[in-house]
């Protein structure tokens, strides 16, 4: 990644821009004090490309609100009331999913939102694979 | 993409023997098969055993899982029934979605009953958007007495084979849910670790990981005990501007978290119970820490409201399991 520079931190989280591929990396904690500005740096990156990406490798927190703004920055939920004001739908790919956050998006089932893909690194099991056919265990 | 009109249809069916059993069950599922709808049964081994023999071909194209697997606790297992239904939705265009679903009675304790049994009457309110149709099957032989007339106030509407009849004894969901919330929650123990939340979500965060940490909690289960804490910290900071005080403590096969928040009037009995939607919605962050919870009870009174959180010590395999619910392609 080149020319990456950041766009917010205040010492709890760190939000950067990242060129290639384009989009987002945040690292640190998110909950009410920094969703202000999870939500700020989303919104610009809507503007931008129709696809953007999300490296969430360095998140050690995110509560449901956090990851649901992440979320609609696909746009998906303004088939609805809207979250994140105006923008057009776009593709949203998160990349370093904590295993928590993945667990999270499974639970509410905002890991099936259009638009929205999570990277699985290479080799990882298919998260829809496994258990008996039909079962849900959460 | 368009979703069906709401109107949630919620049928107890009490049977006797197999055959009566077999009567209302599979005329609903081959109308809904008929029909292109999602079709998920849930149910005990021995009666999926015999829906199969008698579905035969059809049996391929409906959806199943053993009671016992789908949905360890009442809050998961609405929202199972809720992500079938969403991803339904999404495969069929938007039909209607039938589901059985007969939950396990025997061998549990009485308070788990309750949570059940509550859980049964507050369907009717939390999924009362969806467009289920959700017939639960009641085994006279093996259920208990008074379970089997709570399932008629509980559920709006009886079915025996094709024969539906409105239940007389149907009760108001709130009113039912307040009846089950009569048992007071367990006293924090002297010794209870002890915390008070000004508001500070991070250092409650780290309270709670250091806590899990000492009762032998780690990992991916301790990372979401912090999450169901700090949610419910968020949430009545959000409410409540007076600090409220955090106790922890352990028991048989459990870690407790238990929040007094002075002053706190909860009154809503389905709070944390509606599904978190991509819109906000009140409760959103209690709906998650019940999903991460074996358990979540709430209570309020003159002096204020407890919120009280239980979640294994030991085991976390279902947990760590992955839903793998197919839909009919």
């Amino acid at each position: 990644m080149t020319n990456d520079c950041a766009v917010y931190d205040d010492g709890v989280l760190r939000i950067t821009n990242t060129d290639d591929p384009p989009g987002l990396a945040i690292a640190g904690e998110i909950d009410e004090s920094t969703y202000d500005a999870l939500v700020g740096a989303l919104g610009k990156v809507a503007h931008g490309p129709a696809e953007v990406h999300v490296s969430l490798g360095g998140v050690s927190y995110c509560d449901l609100a956090g990851l649901r703004a992440i979320v609609c920055a696909t746009g998906a939920d303004r088939g609805g009331a809207g979250c994140n004001g105006e923008g057009d739908t776009r593709r949203v790919v998160l990349h370093e999913v904590p295993p928590q956050l993945a667990t999270v998006l499974r639970i509410v089932g905002w890991d099936s939102t259009p638009g929205l893909a999570v990277d699985q690194p290479p080799g990882s099991p298919d998260p829809r694979a496994g258990g008996q056919p039909g079962s849900v265990a959460w | 993409m368009s979703r069906a009109e709401g109107a949630f249809e919620h049928w107890a069916c009490i049977y006797d023997d197999d055959s009566q059993f077999l009567e209302t069950v599979l005329p609903f599922l081959a109308d809904g098969l008929a029909l292109g709808e999602p079709v998920l049964v849930v149910t005990t081994a021995a009666n999926l055993e015999l829906l199969g023999a008698a579905l035969g071909e059809r049996s391929a194209e409906v959806d199943y899982a053993e009671s016992a697997f789908f949905g360890r606790r009442p809050p998961r297992r609405v929202g199972a029934f809720y992500r079938y239904w969403k991803g339904g939705q999404d495969i069929s265009g938007g039909r209607r979605v039938r589901i059985v679903a007969e939950p396990v009675w025997s061998g549990r304790s009485a308070r788990e009953i309750t949570a059940w049994t509550r859980m049964e009457s507050a369907l009717n309110v939390t999924l009362a958007s969806t467009s289920i149709s959700m017939i639960c099957p009641y085994d006279a032989r093996t259920t208990d007495a008074h379970i089997l007339a709570d399932a008629l106030r509980t559920h709006p509407a009886q079915v025996a084979g094709s024969r539906h009849s409105p239940s007389p004894q149907y009760t108001d969901p709130a009113a039912f849910a307040r009846s089950c919330d009569a048992r007071p929650l367990a006293q924090p123990p002297e010794g209870a670790e002890t915390f008070g939340f000004d508001g500070d979500l991070r250092a409650l965060r780290r309270f709670i990981a250091g806590s899990a940490g000492a009762h032998g909690v780690s990992g991916d289960r301790a990372d979401m005990l912090v999450l169901a804490v700090s949610e419910i910290g968020a949430y009545l900071k959000s409410q409540w501007p007076a600090s409220a005080t955090v106790r922890t403590w352990e028991q048989p096969g459990s870690i407790v978290c238990d929040f007094r928040q002075p002053g706190a009037i909860i009154s809503d009995p389905f709070l944390g119970l509606r599904p978190a939607e991509l819109v906000p919605g009140d409760g959103d962050g209690l709906w998650l820490a019940n999903q991460i919870c074996d358990w979540m009870e709430i209570r309020s009174d003159a002096a204020g409201s407890t919120i009280q959180l239980q979640i294994p010590s030991s085991h976390d395999q279902e947990m760590a399991a992955q839903p793998g619910t197919r839909y009919p392609a």
